[in-house]
């Protein structure tokens, strides 16, 4: 069970909440808890932001690993269609922008298609 | 080795600078920058969510999700509140640790090491100049006893539970916790001691 000294106060469960979030070794229930507490406890965010700052330097440790060349195209192909909504309509008005879009290997006509569908949505 | 005297402050690095550019370009929807900012972070995230899911094509499945989000969220990113390759991370770290939990069984532990929780160090070929945060964290985390250090390690690198870990310690969950949770806190002391 939760081991509280006795004083341990609402900052104590906040600040043992937030560690174990960031540590990760919560459950998927406590893990979604928490998520809905950091939209809207301001404190909660901050002594998550704490430990972040914390930990995250742990993450040098970890080696880098080259991930397949695949994985960038399936990434692309993912994000293509649905360009932000706003993007969206600014690349109707200047097509110039929708130049990005051929590095990934798709057309202007397509970018504009989808934009224009994203707009009557 | 000399330390920096007067320049006590974190300054952003250079690559810190210019990763915050690319989010904010991708923020605008940019894909030249979305795909220049995926070359330079997707090597470090991969090896973080591969460490997390041991799996390949699991861990491969996941940094697809993270990168997603990343160009659907690049706008929320705030760089007066994080490092964008922390940002990232987090969002990789926490998508890897809910696959883990979604997981029906566990084939991360190998039952060879069941009883043995070995720190497993830093990796020898992860970064060739530790930044100042890495070597004050090694420095404090060096300071525990070697099993709360391995402990801390071990949730935060393979997601582990305490519950998981003090099966494979062999000792009451609670003791595992306060192991965590207590040294944890004399980490943060230690570091607010040596940053002031």
């Amino acid at each position: 069970m939760t081991m509280s000294p006795p004083e341990a106060g609402p900052q104590d469960e906040r600040d043992a909440m937030a560690m174990d979030y960031v540590l990760g070794t919560t459950t998927i229930f406590e893990r979604r808890a928490a998520e809905a507490r950091l939209a809207k406890d301001e404190d909660f965010r901050a002594a998550v932001a704490q430990w972040q700052a914390v930990l995250s330097p742990l993450d040098e440790d970890t080696a880098p690993v080259a991930p397949p060349p695949r994985l960038w195209a399936a990434i692309a192909a993912q994000v293509q269609p649905a360009p932000p909504l706003a993007m969206a309509a600014k690349t109707v008005a200047a097509p110039e922008n929708a130049v990005p879009w051929r590095v990934l290997g798709i057309g202007g006509a397509v970018l504009v298609a989808a934009a224009v569908a994203a707009l009557l949505l | 080795m000399v330390p920096p005297a007067a320049n006590a402050n974190p300054v952003p690095s250079a690559g810190a600078a210019e990763l915050s550019r690319l989010l904010a370009r991708v923020a605008q929807g940019d894909a030249a920058a979305f795909q220049e900012f995926y070359d330079r972070t997707s090597a470090k995230l991969f090896g973080i969510v591969l460490r997390i899911l041991t799996e390949r094509h699991e861990a491969e499945d996941v940094l697809q999700e993270v990168y997603v989000s990343v160009w659907r969220k690049a706008a929320s990113f705030d760089p007066a509140r994080a490092s964008p390759i922390t940002w990232v991370a987090t969002i990789a770290r926490n998508r890897a640790i809910d696959r883990l939990r979604s997981r029906p069984v566990r084939p991360h532990v190998p039952v060879e090491n069941a009883f043995d929780l070995a720190d497993d160090g830093p990796a020898p070929d992860a970064g060739l100049v530790a930044s100042q945060d890495a070597r004050r964290l090694q420095a404090a985390l060096d300071t525990l006893e070697p099993r709360h250090a391995a402990a801390i390690r071990a949730c935060y690198f393979e997601g582990a539970t305490y519950e998981e870990l003090a099966l494979r310690e062999a000792v009451p969950v609670g003791t595992l916790k306060s192991w965590v949770r207590r040294g944890l806190m004399r980490l943060r002391g230690q570091l607010e001691a040596t940053q002031a």
